[in-house]
């Protein structure tokens, strides 16, 4: 699905730097293609990249064995969870085969564009685009309370809920988020579904309905499921962090509190989306300083993963540097959201390309190059065997030059005042001056794209021909390493007792500089 | 637990939903909506504690669950100004 959204935000940016020619590959790309693009694009790389990736890939192999877990709570729960989202996938692609096509009304799905088939002139495809994430929802929410039970329940012996790794924390709080808020939007999203089929009126002025009734629900559910992408993220870079600086993750216990402080924090920031939609004026302030504050929680464990490395014996792999990179990218991301957070800046910005920009500085590191990290940190322990670490720097190098190239020009070009749904700049003349950086974002974005093709040779190749790795290469502290690589059936050969915390490297009068978590029984 | 208590409950729940339902038709509305609250309520309570099995869970899951209630209300009272007052 990530080769699909990469290929949909290709064709259109392609547009955006060569309005009306068409594009290699492709062809012609037309006004409501353009729109359906950028909209199927948010959607696969929000709902079926990166929820899936972060909190169901990773969640799902690491949790039960960083908590000594011979399998999750729920199995069959966990298969039924599965075999949903696939059908939600199946769903969400046969949308753009039906008359119509796909939808075209914006990821947001706002109404009364999408709540009035004949706006945008696709009928089927709204109406799949929201069974599609129905059924997505389900399913996360299915995996999310297996997440829950197996650590509430599970855990080896002695594995105190202050013993748990920071990525088991961060799945749970993950996992709370998103079950307190998609409630509202999946009873919005079938509202929705109501207007456009039974033209019940919800949502639609006309019939006596309120479109922004719409957007607090799906706001309610979407700021959230920012911090359900971000969490993981984070998780998986605090396991990295400590393991090749060879010191003890900074300030563990605050980090949890601050996480679940952010947790609180993030139910009361979703209005800051709606500033400029006609909301309340009395909402906006609150709503601002809710948002400026929620930055604190998360600059705390951010520079407590930066502490974490000061004075440590640091070695560069591929993992780590794909980590100390999603550290660096997403700052700025957080930097740059605190101009969207403050009313008065936001009414300037609202809708322009820093808009983009910024949300693409937050969920690209996140969603990415958190990812990435955590595959060459733990395809070991999945396969047995390395990916290589030439050709993985090689993918570091283009991911981070071909992102900083395709987003950070799009400051300029939010800030010069272009407006995110523009279908043809060149329509507009004060555009005519910054299309050089449009041009410029597109050539990024190729080679951001180019760049993938090392990695995905490097997984595949390497499932054959990757160097052996025993079960703990790295001399890694955690619980998951004491299995065998790959785990078995049942995932330990016998069950762990677990002794200390999760990050006693470099222990002073130790005899080696990491003590793992757990003993065999 | 045993089906017996669960059955037993079953039609405790009847009963209120009955309840409810008759308030419904008596003619102070103050007092009929409060005690269909405070109905609802009670009966939340009883789904919980039986069916859903937090009388015999730990405290923490407890909270989780106050979690969620707290997170509807954070929603109903934003909604109020924009929602409710607006119109």
């Amino acid at each position: 699905m990530a080769l699909v959204g990469g290929y949909l935000a290709y064709l259109f940016r392609h547009q955006l730097a060569w309005p009306n020619e068409p594009v290699p590959g492709f062809g012609q790309v037309g006004p409501d293609q353009y729109n359906m693009f950028v909209t199927m694009h948010g959607t696969i790389m929000v709902f079926w990249v990166a929820m899936p990736i972060l909190l169901s890939g990773f969640g799902n192999f690491l949790l039960p064995l960083m908590i000594g877990a011979r399998d999750m709570a729920f199995p069959r729960l966990n298969r039924l969870s599965y075999w949903t989202f696939f059908l939600s996938t199946v769903v969400l692609i046969v949308s753009f085969f039906v008359p119509g096509g796909a939808f075209a009304g914006g990821w947001t799905i706002y109404p009364p564009l999408s709540a009035e088939p004949g706006y945008t002139g696709v009928v089927w495809g709204g109406n799949l685009w929201i069974l599609a994430v129905a059924l997505e929802f389900v399913s996360m929410l299915m995996g999310g309370i297996n997440f829950m039970t197996t650590t509430l329940s599970l855990r080896a012996k002695g594995m105190a809920l202050f013993r748990m790794p920071i990525f088991v924390w961060m799945i749970n709080v993950a996992s709370i988020l998103f079950m307190f808020s998609v409630g509202p939007l999946i009873a919005g999203a079938f509202m929705l579904l109501a207007d456009r089929t039974l033209q019940v009126g919800f949502f639609l002025p006309a019939a006596g309905g309120d479109p922004l009734l719409f957007q607090h629900l799906f706001w309610f559910f979407g700021h959230p499921e920012v911090y359900v992408l971000l969490l993981p993220a984070l998780g998986i870079i605090a396991e990295i962090l400590p393991v090749f600086s060879r010191k003890p993750l900074f300030g563990y216990r605050p980090i949890i509190y601050s996480t679940l402080i952010a947790g609180v924090l993030s139910f009361v920031v979703w209005a800051h989306h709606q500033f400029i939609s006609g909301i309340d004026p009395r909402l906006a302030m609150p709503f601002s300083i809710t948002t400026i504050l929620i930055s604190v929680p998360f600059a705390f464990s951010l520079f407590a993963y930066i502490a974490t490395l000061w004075k440590g014996s640091i070695s560069f792999s591929t993992a780590m540097l794909f980590a100390l990179g999603m550290i660096a990218e997403f700052l700025l991301g957080g930097v740059t959201g605190i101009v969207n957070g403050s009313t008065a800046a936001d009414i300037y910005v609202h809708d322009t390309y820093f808009v983009v920009a910024h949300f693409h500085y937050t969920l690209f590191p996140v969603t990415f190059l958190a990812t990435f990290a955590g595959i060459y940190y733990w395809y070991p322990k999945l396969f047995g065997r390395f990916l290589s670490e030439f050709w993985g720097k090689v993918h570091f190098t283009l991911t981070l030059i071909g992102f900083n190239l395709a987003f950070l020009p799009l400051f300029s070009v939010g800030i010069a005042g272009h407006h995110r749904r523009i279908f043809d700049p060149s329509a507009f003349e004060f555009l005519h001056r910054i299309q050089h950086l449009h041009v410029l974002a597109t050539v990024g974005l190729i080679i951001l794209l180019t760049g993938q093709i090392p990695f995905i040779l490097n997984f595949f190749l390497s499932l054959r021909r990757g160097r052996l790795a025993e079960a703990n290469p790295w001399q890694a502290n955690t619980l998951e390493w004491i299995a065998p690589s790959p785990p078995g059936h049942r995932n330990f050969e016998t069950d762990p007792v677990v002794v200390r915390g999760p990050y006693e490297y470099s222990v002073p009068g130790a005899a080696k500089d990491w003590l793992s978590q757990g003993e065999a029984s | 637990m045993k089906p017996k208590i669960l059955v037993a409950l079953w039609a405790v729940l009847l009963f209120l939903l009955s309840l409810s339902l008759l308030l419904g038709f008596w003619g102070n509305v103050v007092l009929s909506t409060i005690l269909i609250f405070v109905i609802a309520v009670a009966k939340a309570f009883l789904v919980g504690a039986y069916y859903m099995r937090l009388k015999w869970e730990p405290w923490y899951i407890l909270w989780i669950l106050l979690g969620g209630v707290v997170c509807l209300f954070i929603l109903y009272f934003a909604l109020v100004p924009d929602i409710i007052r607006g119109r």
